[in-house]
């Protein structure tokens, strides 16, 4: 189960409301490569790893994330206190403004609301750790295309710890590939999934009757 | 007992608890690696006292753990939430700098 700590993983303060900034940064709340959705896959493919290792970075990774996309919502409030309907209108937030007032709403950028149809649990090790290095570079390219747009310093602190801590997933998640290759079959490679082939291996590769 | 002391008091909890974290990564991928196992003894340690200290002075940082120390009042309801920590806002817990 998860207990909650009454603290950010990384301090957020935020001196100047930006409305414009809030509409970009929501795409790594509830966008194809935010962190809810590196959550949900995370959590989601520990269940089928067989090796307790694999388990327990998933777990532990998947956890990070939650602690990011609370990140990521403190972000947003900060940067949309105390705004005038004007400056809401100039910004690129009216469109989100109109559907969620300033509340935090898991969406994309482009207003797209939050899908898991974006992650996958293949249920196979190879699959998912595959994809799960996939997952960490495209939230590490996202972090900079928004450091790209965003000048608010105190914005840009915070958007470059979560893009480092996506490079240092993607290094983990490669200690864990290597962990489940070490255990595969040199001669069934592909053939063999761990997570669900148990039984035919130990039969010597026969199908059951 | 000012918001700057705490938030610099939340800054070193944070330093800690990154510095966990961290250790546990490593750890879930090099279980048997003892010189880690040692290290994420001493971070633990120095963790757990740095959150005791810190919910001493300023209320509980979780509700399982039975920190709570004020014996009349519910304080998780009444300290600043993370994003409001130093943040002027406008709930009724929230803290002006």
């Amino acid at each position: 189960m998860w207990i909650y700590e009454k603290k950010l993983q990384y301090p957020v303060k935020i001196k100047n409301p930006n409305p414009n900034t809030a509409s970009l940064i929501v795409s790594q709340l509830g966008g194809p490569d935010g962190e809810l959705g590196a959550s949900m896959r995370y959590l989601n493919q520990r269940y089928s790893m067989p090796y307790g290792k694999v388990v327990g970075i998933l777990t532990d990774v998947g956890t990070e994330e939650l602690a990011h996309l609370e990140m990521i919502s403190s972000m947003m409030y900060q940067l949309t206190r105390n705004l005038t309907p004007e400056q809401i209108a100039a910004s690129g937030m009216d469109k989100y403004f109109v559907d969620h007032t300033t509340g935090t709403y898991p969406t994309a950028a482009s207003g797209f609301p939050h899908t898991c149809a974006t992650l996958q649990v293949k249920g196979d090790p190879i699959a998912d750790l595959n994809e799960d290095l996939a997952a960490e570079q495209k939230a590490r390219v996202t972090y900079d295309n928004l450091l790209r747009l965003v000048d608010d310093p105190d914005v840009k602190d915070a958007l470059r710890y979560l893009r480092q801590r996506e490079i240092v997933h993607y290094q983990r998640f490669g200690e864990a590939l290597r962990n489940v290759r070490d255990h595969l079959d040199s001669k069934n490679f592909y053939a063999y999934n761990p997570g669900f082939s148990r039984d035919l291996r130990a039969m010597g590769g026969k199908k059951k009757p | 007992m000012s918001k700057s002391e705490q938030m610099k008091a939340m800054k070193e909890l944070q330093e800690l608890a990154f510095a966990l974290q961290e250790t546990v990564l490593f750890l879930d991928s090099y279980p048997d690696n003892s010189a880690a196992k040692r290290h994420y003894g001493e971070v633990s340690r120095a963790y757990r006292q740095a959150v005791a200290g810190y919910e001493k002075q300023y209320g509980p940082l979780s509700v399982m753990a039975g920190t709570d120390s004020n014996t009349d009042t519910w304080q998780w309801v009444k300290t600043p939430w993370p994003w409001e920590l130093g943040f002027p806002t406008d709930s009724d817990v929230g803290g002006e700098v």
